[in-house]
């Protein structure tokens, strides 16, 4: 049995300074990934603590440490990631479930809406113009697409994603003016 | 009236107001129309907020080097001091244990439960290790020390540890359980409900791979027992995955290592000959030197399931003496009880019967009758051949005693039973000899598959 085993005795900071050792390497990855200064600090504390906690089992300190920071890192930029998708999706459902706003504004939002949909591969469009042309919920969605319950919420948060990189990144298609 | 028209772009503030659902209705709904119309001034100010970890994160992001130093300096600060703090509980954690030991299970979770001073990282931690440490000889313990583990593990305070961490240990303890479990009794639903109640604690832990290689590595020993080997098979690739992450080549090793057993135990000998190939290359001959003989050893079983039984035998001296000098006297009795195995194929019986006989003795004064009894079977079998009629008789006499103390199952003994009845009738034949080592084989595998 390959079970982990501790590999000697715990690190004694205040002895070998050993995390400092660490420091430039840990803010090579953080620059990286692109993580603000004011939201690192919270971040490489918590795989520091934990590599401090289990360094016993650790055979390779650099690489464990480096795969901590990073996840960290990653889990941060997925965590930002949505909420930019969740913003963005909840802003258009409430635009299609308002009654109240100027319906010429609202009409143009829908044209809007529908060119960049359908700049989405297929299936993502298919998906998209249930949800914000018909107001589906995700397991109306994939009873309709075929989809398992438990995986549309995962193919659903694709297909946001790619709308969302049409709305961030694609040129405005020469309307700036109208602005 | 047209919201484009009429709003102005929105700022990097108002856009982070945005994503943290406090702007203002009309507001948002303006927001929301600048992005639908792909406004290119709004659409800059937005990317900066795009939060992958890919090349395509626009150069506005890039972080000011001076100010992460001082973050990244800040946190080397602030987890040293949390560590010391958290230090003291190390040194008490062995006295907590002893203490906690000498109360009966129950009344450990009792004082789990009600004393704070129980709920600590570290001697959930030493627990965890003392429980392991037993899986070989005290099965019950192994159970016993785990289901404590356990219950500290559910009383770890997020706030002191980060709630990450405490799933991790949750994580850990259940897995520990769940093998404790499959060791000690057989049932295996259980023990498939504790893998995926660790699993599931892991999927909100800090995604530490040693976490996940040890859940992993239960699994892939109940595959095992459960002699599913092509699925122990696909969890030894991605036990291999995550022990490569961390750059540790014990567990590479011992990854290929049972990556080995699963090949073998698929009749697969060519590649598992390669993986235990490769075992021994990880493996460090001075800190994994157990290790490194254990793979020797099945590499040359492996040799002579391959028919190779010449290069298995030059390899018997090299282990021999790596077995001798880690003074594994078990390990070394084995090793001549397969020498013998090897003569008997190749008609050498008079090396057969020494080393049998030697490797016998050795088993009966380390009192291991499983394998005594089965290396008698090895004995009984040269001497037929040998047409000893008389002494295979006597050999008949003191099976059963030794098969007694095996703690055999009542299958077992009644083949034992029937095999001694052969040799005292003369009826016994090397086929009849044969039947039995074989079904005795099985028995073993299955026991020994139990214990991982």
């Amino acid at each position: 049995m390959a079970a982990i085993q501790r590999t000697g005795p715990a690190p004694q900071p205040e002895h070998d300074g050993l995390l400092t050792a660490k420091r430039s390497r840990l803010v090579a990855i953080v620059l990286k990934f692109g993580i603000p200064a004011q939201d690192a600090e919270d971040l490489v504390q918590q795989a520091l603590l934990a590599y401090l906690l289990k360094a016993d089992r650790i055979r390779d300190p650099d690489a464990w440490l480096a795969g901590a920071v990073r996840r960290e890192c990653l889990q941060y930029l997925r965590a930002r990631q949505r909420r930019l998708y969740d913003a963005i999706d909840g802003a258009l459902l409430e635009v299609i479930a308002d009654p109240q706003p100027p319906k010429q504004e609202k009409d143009q939002m829908l044209r809007d809406l529908d060119s960049a949909i359908g700049r989405t591969p297929n299936r993502c469009q298919r998906l998209l113009e249930l949800r914000y042309g018909f107001g589906f919920e995700n397991r109306e969605i994939a009873s309709k697409l075929g989809y398992q319950v438990s995986s549309v919420r995962k193919v659903a948060t694709r297909c946001l994603a790619v709308l969302c990189r049409q709305l961030l990144f694609t040129s405005d298609r020469g309307q700036g003016a109208r602005l | 009236m047209n919201t484009r028209q009429e709003s102005a772009h929105f700022t990097p503030d108002e856009f982070e107001s945005f994503l943290g659902e406090k702007l203002e209705s009309d507001r948002k709904r303006e927001v929301l129309a600048h992005l639908l119309a792909e406004c290119s001034v709004c659409q800059e100010i937005a990317q900066r907020f795009w939060s992958t970890p890919t090349a395509d994160r626009p150069r506005s992001q890039a972080c000011n080097v001076a100010d992460v130093e001082r973050s990244v300096q800040s946190a080397i600060d602030r987890a040293e001091e949390r560590y010391r703090r958290l230090a003291g509980e190390r040194g008490e954690a062995p006295v907590l244990l002893e203490e906690l030991l000498s109360h009966p299970p129950l009344r450990r979770q009792m004082l789990i439960r009600h004393r704070r001073r129980y709920q600590t990282w570290a001697l959930c931690e030493l627990l965890v290790d003392r429980a392991h440490a037993n899986r070989f000889d005290d099965p019950r313990q192994y159970e016993e020390l785990a289901e404590t583990a356990r219950c500290i593990a559910f009383t770890l305070d997020p706030e002191v540890y980060g709630a990450e961490l405490v799933c991790d240990m949750r994580g850990r303890t259940l897995a520990y359980l769940a093998n404790a479990k499959r060791v000690h009794t057989s049932d295996l639903p259980q023990v498939e409900t504790l893998l995926q109640q660790a699993a599931a604690e892991l999927a909100n832990g800090t995604g530490d791979p040693l976490e996940l290689f040890a859940v992993l590595a239960f699994e892939r020993a109940l595959r095992m027992r459960q002699r599913m080997f092509e699925e122990a098979l696909a969890l030894c690739i991605r036990q291999q995955a995550l022990a490569e992450r961390v750059n540790d080549r014990k567990l590479i090793g011992k990854t290929q290592q049972d990556t080995g057993f699963a090949l073998r135990s698929l009749g697969r000998f060519e590649e598992a000959l390669h993986a235990f190939l490769r075992a021994e290359e990880s493996l460090d001959p001075v800190d994994d030197a157990r290790s490194l003989s254990a793979v020797r050893f099945n590499r040359i079983g492996t040799l002579d399931d391959l028919g190779r039984r010449a290069e298995a035998l030059e390899e018997m001296e090299p282990l021999r003496g790596l077995l001798a000098e880690l003074g594994d006297r078990l390990n070394l009795l084995r090793l001549r009880r397969m020498e013998g195995e090897f003569a008997l194929s190749l008609d050498q019986y008079e090396l057969a019967e020494a080393c049998f006989r030697e490797s016998r003795n050795g088993f009966i004064a380390l009192d291991i009758g499983w394998e005594a009894a089965e290396v008698s079977l090895y004995l009984a079998q040269v001497l037929l051949l040998t047409g000893r009629i008389h002494e295979s008789k006597e050999l008949a006499e003191q099976i059963l005693p030794i098969f007694r103390s095996a703690s055999l199952t009542t299958e077992a003994i009644a083949a034992i039973l029937l095999f001694r009845e052969a040799l005292l009738t003369e009826s016994a034949s090397v086929q009849l000899i044969q039947r039995t080592l074989e079904f005795l084989s099985d028995e073993q595998q299955r026991k020994s598959a139990q214990r991982g």
